[in-house]
Parts: structure tokens; sequence; C-alpha cells
């Protein structure tokens, strides 16, 4: 995978058209194409606020919540999006769905993912700090992906959870749920 | 085990994000995550979420697999005179499932049907399997809207997309009202349509054994037999969606699908048509004609009554016209033709 070093304020050069800054956590300022900059519903907001005058000054737009090394890695995914995506019109809750349903995570995007569990948990974070929508859901996705393989046990221990259900609850809960936990009896199948 | 920083971030997820993760897991999934902690079990326990549901029956598969395949078991008893004392021990559990995870409030409704077809059983009767599990979650979900099927057998026949106009118990052609159901989109992902019925008329088969056709219509006024051998029997869309509130766009991208995705019908295979026209009556050939006329665009400029039949190039055909030709057995003839369960009409 491509890093993200091509993102650093030493390329302030770069291409030409309205470029935006942003600033990190740690104070880092990042120019970006404007385009990219727009795939975050949060940056657009900011810029439709200021009347988009911003773009020839030197104001920078501060990302309080967004760590230098996690917005590395964003903007890798934005760049490779703005000039792969379709710019895509809102969408009911339903038509969401059925996009999701009808669409795998492209490869690209799997290799994108392919890191530790934490840096994806902070993508995902900073990814909805920046209304990235897309960004945010493929992460759940994936996310969902790994709960899916664990047990109960396994999840617990990975995300440090305590079992806080009484003896009692967890009785209930067995009983509730048994009907889709135990094998079915197997006698008399013919196949 | 993870690092501290997986911890922490699980631990300040934000409400929404636990929510669209827990979203994107089938149900089996969530009804176990719940056991997590009272705060996942309070998490999944958000009407918002009981609002879309997935069904990955591969892995109920494991626990259910007579159950699930109640109807169709009960089916091949009929058909081979088996005993099948499993479907009764497990009935129960399969509603279970079923009434466990769908729900009035379920609007949208995705079950991935990746469940092997047995090598001994016929395509056609594994699609029908299919299309009964189907109409039985949607008795139980009536207001489902959005209905997204992963790796089913689906009957391919002409207005496939009426299978989904259900009133309460029984297909719309079964006793031909199109009583609208609260299904506005169906949509299937890797589906298996079955070609080889695409004319024939559709067989119904109830528990009991007894089995029955829709409308008693032959489709588009003709009678057919089954593609010949050498033609795939199925065809594999990659995605198909049907928007129920605009039926004839529906049928007219599901005859895009299959022309775009059918496999080629061998050289031999068509060379037959050849054949077939030489000896056809003269109400065939103006049938032929017309459909010609009406489904190829090299055949719109000109009188139906024109076309020459004998210089049809047949491989230039779209694939649903020589699926057509080739099944064609006559014009439908009330005083000539019934209609016969086991062979449609003849």
């Amino acid at each position: 995978m491509s890093t993200a070093a091509s993102s650093s304020t030493s390329e302030t050069i770069a291409e030409p058209g309205l470029k935006i800054k942003v600033s990190t956590k740690e104070g880092e300022v990042f120019e970006l194409d404007e385009k990219v900059a727009k795939m975050s519903q949060v940056i657009r907001g900011i810029l439709e606020d200021l009347g988009e005058q911003n773009g020839g000054d030197d104001s920078v737009l501060p990302l309080t919540q967004v760590e230098t090394r996690i917005f590395r890695k964003i903007l890798v995914w934005l760049k490779y999006h703005a000039g792969h995506d379709k710019e895509e019109a809102p969408k009911a809750e339903e038509d969401e769905i059925i996009a999701r349903f009808c669409e795998e995570i492209p490869e690209w995007d799997q290799k994108f993912l392919n890191v530790d569990q934490a840096v994806i948990l902070e993508i995902m974070l900073a990814a909805d700090y920046l209304d990235i929508k897309k960004l945010r859901g493929l992460c759940c996705k994936t996310v969902a992906n790994i709960l899916k393989t664990k047990t109960v046990e396994q999840i617990r221990e990975m995300y440090g959870i305590e079992n806080d259900f009484t003896p009692e609850e967890e009785e209930e809960i067995r009983k509730q749920t048994a009907w889709c936990e135990d094998e079915p009896p197997r006698q008399g199948s013919n196949h | 085990m993870e690092s501290p920083d997986v911890l922490y971030t699980v631990y300040y997820l934000p409400p929404e994000i636990l929510h669209e993760i827990l979203q994107e897991l089938d149900t089996l999934t969530q009804i176990k995550l719940s056991r997590v902690s009272s705060e996942w079990k309070a998490a999944l326990s958000n009407p918002r979420l009981r609002k879309s549901c997935f069904l990955d029956i591969k892995l109920f598969h494991g626990t259910l697999h007579n159950s699930l395949l109640t109807p169709f078991w009960y089916r091949l008893a009929f058909c081979t005179g088996q005993a099948t004392r499993a479907i009764a021990l497990n009935r129960e559990r399969i509603e279970d499932l079923l009434y466990n995870c769908i729900s009035e409030r379920t609007k949208i409704l995705h079950v991935k049907l990746d469940v092997d077809r047995p090598d001994h059983v016929p395509e056609q009767i594994w699609s029908d399997f299919c299309l009964h599990f189907i109409w039985h979650l949607l008795r139980i979900g009536k207001n489902i809207t959005h209905f997204l099927l992963e790796d089913a057998w689906v009957d391919g026949s002409v207005e496939l997309w009426k299978y989904f106009m259900v009133p309460g118990r029984l297909p719309a052609r079964f006793d031909g009202t199109a009583t609208p159901h609260s299904l506005r989109v169906v949509s299937f992902k890797n589906g298996l349509f079955s070609t080889q019925r695409r004319f024939f008329p559709t067989l119904v088969w109830f528990p009991n054994g007894r089995c029955a056709t829709y409308g008693g219509k032959p489709v588009n006024d003709c009678v057919y037999d089954k593609l010949p051998d050498g033609c795939s029997p199925y065809t594999k869309i990659p995605l198909l969606t049907f928007d129920l509130r605009n039926p004839s766009q529906a049928e007219q991208d599901m005859v895009l699908s299959l022309d775009c995705h059918s496999e080629e019908v061998p050289p031999g295979v068509l060379q037959t048509l050849t054949d077939k026209v030489r000896n056809l009556p003269e109400d065939a050939r103006t049938r032929w004609k017309a459909e010609l006329h009406l489904n190829e665009p090299q055949y719109r400029g000109v009188e139906a009554k024109e076309i020459d039949l004998n210089s049809v190039n047949w491989s230039t055909l779209r694939k649903t016209t020589q699926h057509f030709f080739l099944c064609f057995k006559a014009v439908y003839d009330p005083q000539v033709h019934h209609y016969d369960p086991f062979h449609g009409y003849v």
C-alpha cells in the first residue's frame, strides 16, 4: 500500500486549483485539493459557512480530534476515492442498505483496511468526526466481519468488556436464545 | 489480546457507530452478541435494529438443516416415498428461527440463501423450494418493503416479479389477482435463475404433495418444451433488482440481464432451429415473425409479415429470443392443448 507521505506540508506546491488548509490535533498543517477536502461533510459545511472565501488566504481549519498519523491514512483514502468515485446524492436509509447489499468491499479498500483493528477503529472514529460516511461504513463492515468470527468470550477479552450479567440474567438470556444455540436432534435424517 | 488502544476505542464508541456495526451483522450473530454485556444487549435491543433483518442461512444450516428444508422435504418424501421423521422433530425450530428474527417491524429483509443443492435434486425443484421459503418469509414479514436475496436459486420464468405480489397466502398468479403487499423492491445478488422453465408453466407444490399451476394460461399464448439438452439450465445474474412499483421495467430488466448473462447456446443446438422452421405450421410462422419484430432490434423496421424466417441468422438473436424459439412447441389452442401438472401444456 502506498504511504500518505504526499500529504504533508512540504508539498504545498502541488497541483493548481483551490487549496484548503487543515490542521491536525498536533497542529500539523496539510494542504488539500478542494475536491478531496469536500469529501468530508464537516469540512464542506465549514467552507460553505465561510462562503468559500478562505481558499486564497492563509486560514487553517482545525481538526482537533484527528491525530496526524490517522489523518495521513485518511488522506490516502480520500485522494484515491476523489479520483475514482462519482459524486452521489445523499440516500435514504433503506437505499443505503440496498447499496451496501449490492456492493462488495472493493479490493483497494480491503487492502487499505488490512491493518490492526486498533487502527481501523481510530480511522472509523475520525471518519465519523469528519463525516466521511463511506469510509465510516467500510470500517463498520470490516469490524462487523471480525466480530462474526469471534465467540462471546473472545469478544469480551478482545475489547476488555466485563460480563456484568448476574447468573440469573445469564440463565434467562440462555433460555431466550437456546433456539439458535443448540444442535438439533439428527436422528431420522434422510440425507 | 488486543492492544490497549482497541480497548480504549471500543469503550468510547459513539452509539451511532456501534449501531452501524451491529446493523452489518446477521441476526444470529446479533443474538450471540447480546450475551457479551448488558450494554451490548441494550444496543442490540434498539428497535431501530429490528427495522432490518439479515438472515445468513448458511449459519443456521448446520443446526437447522432439516427444518429449513421442511417444505422441500415434504415434497421429496412424496416423490420418493421416504418418510422424513426429522421434519417433525425440527419443524418447531425453523418456526422459532423465523418468528424470532422477522417481525412486523421488519422493513428490510436480507436473506443469504447459500445452501448447497443436493446433487440428486434438479435445479428446477431446488428453485421451487427457494420460492416456497421466500413466500413463507414474506408471509411472516408483512411490512417488508425491501427484500434482498443472496445466492438463491430462483425460477427464471416470464413475469417473475409477479411472484412477489403476495396477497396473504398465495402468489398473485395463483388466483389471478395482484393485491399489493408492502413489498416495493426485490433485489437478487448472485441469483441462479432457472432458464429451463422460463416459458414452462410453473408448478406449485404443496406440503401434501399436490401441485397446481398459476393462472392456467400458457405464457404468451404458446405451448413450450423445456430447453433442449446442451443449453445451460440456469443463468447466474450478479445483480437484478425489481422495483415492483414499475412492473414493465422489472420485466425489461430481467430480459436484459438474461440476455447479458446467459451462456451461449451451442451452435449445434441453434442449428436445429433451421430444421424446426421448415416444419412450422402457418400460425406458428406468423407467431415467430411477430416475436422477431417485437424483440429483435434488427427486425423492428421491417413489417412482421415481410420477415423471411429461412434467412434468419439465429446466432445473432438475443439469448431470450433464442430460448423462446428453442422451447416453442405450438401456438396455444384450447381445443387441442390441455394442462398436465407434470408436463405442462401438452
